[in-house]
C-alpha cells in the first residue's frame, strides 16, 4: 500500500514536472506603461517564445498576427519595420489590422524575443481598454523557416509548423496630471508674451 | 455334393488369376532383388524366375545416356523454335484468355536461382508498381501527406496518407490526391503570394468564401523565373474556423522532373550523382541517395533520424525519371512487403534534386509517412 502511494505520488510529480517542461509557444503583447495619459502616444512590444518549437534553434520565424483594439479610446500610429502591414479593417466595434514578419531570428538562448513594436495614441476619452492579438489566418501562419542542416539560421529550409498561444495586452487611460496642465499653461503664456513682446518691437 | 464340385473350380480359377498377378507384380517390381539373390545364393531362387528376370532385362533399350550427343546444336535450326526440346525459360508470362492480368513474378531474394537472370529481374519496374504512380520525363509531380485537422507535421504519422501532389507553376493553384476520384481536395484555386519582398515567395494562400487554402514552402525557381521545387507545407479548410471538421493538411515535395534529354546524357555517362536533405513532415529525419547511370539505372538511399532513434537503407532501380525500391533492398529492420520509397528525378544536369515519398514500417512498429526534396551535393 505504502509502495502504490509512492508510486501515485512520484507519477503524479512526473507528470506534473513533464507538463511544465512543455511550454508552447506563446505571443504577448506587452505595452512599455500599464497606463498612459490621454492624447499621449505609446508602444507595445510584440513578443514572441518559439523557444520549444519544432525544427532549428536559433530559429528563422514568421507568421502573421491580427491585432484589434478599440477606436474610441485608441488610434494606431505605426508598427516598427519588422511587422509588414497586411490588412485593415472592423471586426464589431472593433478596429483590426494585420501584421505580417518574416526572418526573424532572435539568435538568443531561450529562442525567444521582441519581434517589432506597434506605436498608438490615446484619444481624450478616457478609461480602461485591451489590445487584442490572434493569428492573422485561420489555418495557422507560425513557422519556423530555418534549415534543419544548414547550421545558420538564415538559411531558409524546409518549415516546421507550431501553434502559439496569445495573450493580448490592456491599458488604462488616464487624463494628463493637474501638473502636465500647469506647464503646458505656462508655456502657452510664454509663448504669448514673446510673440506680443516681438509685435511690439517691429512697431517700434 | 454339387456345390462342392461347382465351388472348388471357381476357387482355383481365382488363386490362379491372383498367382499370375502375383508373379507379374514380383517380376517388374523385384527383378533385380531376385538376381541379386540369385548370385548371392543361385539355390534361393526358382529357374523360371531367374528365366523371365533375364528375359525381362535382355528387352530394355539402351537409355538416353547412353545415346550419343549430337555434333551440332539441335536447336540451331529456326525451325526447332516450337520444340519444348529447345525451350528456353520463359521471357513473360502470357496473358490468360479470360483476360487475368497477372501480376509481375516477384523476385526471389534470399539466393540467385538463376544468376544468369538476376539482373534482369531486380534492375526494372513496370510503371504499374508504382504505388503514387508514373511520372513521364519533363511532367511536374509531387507527393504529399495527407491527414485530417490542422496538424501538417504530427508526431505521429500512421494515420497519415501518402498521396500524389500537384502545384500550378506559378504557385497558385495546388491539388492533393488531384487524380482520385475521392478525397480529392478541392483547394482555393487563385492562391496569392504575398507581395513583402522579406517573405521571398515562400508563402501561397487565398480564399474563397469560408474556404481557404496555404501553402507555405522552401521554394526554388528556375532560369524562367517558374518553380522547378518546392516542399513545405500544404494546409485547406475553413477561412474563419480553425477547428472545421473538413480542415486537411500535410506536407508535400514536388518539382518538375528530368527531361528525357537529361536522363539520357546521364546514362550514356554512366555517372553517380549523389543528393542529401531532410525530409518536410519531421525535418529531423535526414536522408541520403546515390543515382548509378547507366544502362541499368539504380539507387541506394539511407534515412536517419537520431531523435526518434531509427535508421533504414533502401535500394532499388531508376525506369526513366522514377525511382522505386525493391524489396529485397531494404536493411534488415525495414518489413519490405509493407514498405516502399517511390521518389522522381527532378532538374536539369549538375542541378538535380529527387522529390521523393517513403512509406516504411520497421521491425519495431514504427511506421514513418513522409515525403521531401533530396537535392544534389554539389
Amino acid at each position: 500500500m505504502m509502495y502504490q502511494r509512492l508510486f501515485s505520488f512520484f507519477g503524479v510529480a512526473l507528470i506534473a514536472i513533464w507538463g511544465q517542461s512543455a511550454v508552447a509557444a506563446s505571443v504577448a503583447l506587452n505595452p512599455q506603461a500599464s497606463t498612459v495619459d490621454a492624447g499621449t502616444t505609446f508602444e507595445i512590444d510584440f513578443f514572441l517564445d518559439a523557444s520549444d518549437t519544432a525544427g532549428p534553434h536559433a530559429g528563422n520565424f514568421c507568421g502573421e498576427v491580427k491585432i484589434d483594439y478599440d477606436p474610441n479610446l485608441l488610434t494606431f500610429v505605426a508598427s516598427s519595420a519588422a511587422l509588414q502591414q497586411l490588412d485593415q479593417g472592423t471586426s464589431g466595434d472593433r478596429a483590426t489590422i494585420s501584421f505580417g514578419f518574416s526572418d526573424v531570428i532572435f539568435n538568443t538562448d531561450p529562442d525567444a524575443g521582441v519581434v517589432g513594436s506597434f506605436t498608438f495614441q490615446a484619444t481624450e476619452e478616457l478609461g480602461s481598454t485591451s489590445i487584442g492579438i490572434t493569428d492573422n489566418l485561420a489555418l495557422g501562419s507560425f513557422f519556423n523557416h530555418a534549415d534543419a542542416a544548414a547550421g545558420d539560421p538564415a538559411i531558409i529550409g524546409d518549415p516546421n509548423e507550431f501553434f502559439p498561444s496569445f495573450s493580448p495586452a490592456s491599458v488604462q487611460v488616464v487624463p494628463l496630471p493637474a501638473a502636465a496642465w500647469l506647464l503646458l499653461s505656462a508655456l502657452g503664456a510664454l509663448g504669448l508674451f514673446g510673440r506680443r513682446t516681438r509685435a511690439a518691437n517691429q512697431t517700434a | 455334393m454339387k456345390l462342392a464340385t461347382l465351388f472348388l473350380p471357381l476357387s482355383l480359377l481365382l488363386m490362379a488369376t491372383f498367382a499370375n498377378a502375383a508373379s507379374i507384380a514380383l517380376t517388374e517390381e523385384d527383378c533385380m532383388e531376385i538376381l541379386e539373390r540369385y548370385a548371392a545364393d543361385p539355390e534361393s531362387v526358382p529357374q523360371h524366375l531367374l528365366d523371365a528376370c533375364k528375359d525381362m532385362l535382355g528387352a530394355i533399350k539402351p537409355g538416353a545416356g547412353d545415346a550419343q550427343k549430337p555434333t551440332a546444336d539441335p536447336c540451331a535450326d529456326p525451325a526447332t523454335a516450337n520444340s519444348v526440346q529447345c525451350w528456353g525459360p520463359w521471357a513473360a508470362l502470357a496473358p490468360a484468355a479470360s483476360g487475368f492480368k497477372p501480376t509481375r513474378l516477384a523476385a526471389i531474394d534470399e539466393f540467385d536461382t538463376r544468376p544468369e537472370l538476376a539482373q534482369e529481374f531486380t534492375t526494372k519496374f513496370l510503371p504499374e508498381d508504382l504505388p503514387l504512380g508514373e511520372c513521364g520525363a519533363g511532367a511536374a509531380c509531387g507527393f504529399a501527406t495527407l491527414a485530417a485537422g490542422l496538424v501538417a507535421q504530427p508526431d505521429d504519422t500512421s494515420a497519415s496518407s501518402i498521396v500524389p501532389f500537384s502545384l500550378a507553376a506559378n504557385g497558385g493553384d495546388f491539388g492533393v490526391n488531384p487524380d482520385a476520384a475521392i478525397a480529392d481536395t478541392e483547394t482555393v484555386a487563385s492562391l496569392e503570394g504575398l507581395q513583402s519582398p522579406s517573405f521571398s515567395n515562400s508563402r501561397f494562400q487565398g480564399a474563397d468564401g469560408d474556404t481557404a487554402s496555404l501553402i507555405v514552402a522552401n521554394l526554388n525557381n528556375a532560369a524562367n523565373g517558374e518553380l522547378s521545387n518546392a516542399s513545405g507545407i500544404w494546409r485547406h479548410g475553413s477561412a474563419t474556423n480553425p477547428n472545421d471538421s473538413n480542415t486537411s493538411a500535410g506536407v508535400f515535395a514536388w518539382g518538375v522532373a528530368s527531361t528525357q534529354n537529361v536522363l539520357d546524357t546521364l546514362n550514356a555517362g554512366n555517372v553517380s550523382v549523389a543528393f542529401n536533405g531532410t525530409l518536410a513532415s519531421d525535418t529531423r529525419t535526414s536522408a541520403s541517395m546515390i543515382v548509378n547511370f547507366g544502362t541499368q539505372p539504380n539507387w541506394t538511399g539511407s534515412w536517419q533520424n537520431a531523435e526518434r532513434g531509427f535508421s533504414f537503407d533502401a535500394g532499388g532501380s531508376v525506369n526513366g525519371a522514377n525511382l522505386l525500391s525493391n524489396p529485397g533492398q531494404f536493411s534488415a529492420n525495414v518489413v519490405p512487403a509493407d514498405s516502399y520509397v517511390q521518389g522522381v528525378l527532378l532538374g536539369e544536369s549538375g542541378d538535380q534534386s529527387v522529390a521523393h515519398a517513403i512509406r516504411v514500417i520497421l521491425n519495431s512498429g514504427d511506421v514513418i509517412k513522409d515525403v521531401g526534396t533530396l537535392r544534389q551535393i554539389q
